[in-house]
């Protein structure tokens, strides 16, 4: 609980304002969420508990960066680690901008062939009652629903990175 | 109408107003949602504060949130603020 305590103070000094340039950074983060996954049910619960509004945004912030390193990658670990901080922002403020975010975690992981609802069960254990049900939600709706154009945004291959550009 | 942060737009909810709580949310059904208000001349208040924390997301991908996206629609429209509220051009 020590070390994902700190991972998440460290998490607080990182700036999402421009992606991070440092591979680490990312890594870091993706650390941070399997250390989460392997605290108690009651420590999951603290942990989320602490998290401040300022985090949230970068949790957020960051599951955005994870999907097009999956898309860059091809590898399902930054989908799953997307998914999880889904589950420690813990849709709180407002669903809808969850929906943005997962709708570009949704977009990578069929892009890479992943199975974007089977990984959302096999993190759903983590989440709160409130999570589970908007991830159910969500997994749930009619699939056209979660296209990007829906939300406005398109990728697009920027220094031979994709990235996720506004319409 | 009720606009803002669905956390904060449950209060107005709670007393009546309309507010958009869909799970087939999208970014198009809230543009359509405020559109169809815009065309009616509702006024619509604010469950949120006008504040950097809740207009910015702080990230290239999406630098503004829903609720940015939302007062910008009305303010295209010619809607203004009154108070808590934005209310439609005057005629």
């Amino acid at each position: 609980m020590v070390d994902v305590n700190e991972k998440l103070k460290w998490l607080e000094s990182v700036s999402v304002r421009f992606r991070p340039k440092s591979e680490d950074t990312f890594e870091k983060v993706l650390d941070f969420t399997e250390s989460f996954e392997r605290l108690s049910e009651s420590e999951k619960a603290d942990l989320v508990s602490s998290v401040s509004d300022e985090v949230t945004k970068k949790l957020l912030a960051f599951s955005a960066f994870f999907a097009e390193l999956a898309l860059a990658t091809g590898e399902m670990r930054w989908v799953k680690g997307a998914i999880v901080l889904h589950v420690i922002e813990d849709f709180r403020k407002d669903y809808r901008e969850n929906f943005r975010y997962l709708v570009l975690v949704a977009h990578a992981a069929k892009s890479i062939q992943a199975d974007f609802a089977g990984v959302v069960q096999s993190v759903i254990g983590s989440a709160s009652n409130r999570a589970k049900d908007f991830l159910n939600d969500f997994v749930g709706r009619d699939q056209a629903l979660n296209e990007l154009e829906k939300f406005g945004v398109k990728v697009e291959v920027v220094n031979s990175q994709p990235r996720f550009v506004q319409m | 109408m009720v606009i803002g942060r669905l956390e904060d737009t449950a209060a107005g909810a709670e007393i009546g107003m309309r507010r958009l709580n869909d799970p087939d949310w999208t970014v198009n059904v809230n543009d359509a949602w405020v559109q169809g208000g815009i065309d009616a001349n509702k006024p619509f208040y604010l469950g949120s504060n006008i504040s950097f924390k809740n207009l910015r997301s702080g990230n290239p991908v999406y630098p503004k949130t829903v609720f940015f996206r939302e007062l910008s629609q009305l303010r295209d429209a010619g809607f203004y603020r009154q108070g808590d509220w934005m209310l439609p051009p005057k005629q």
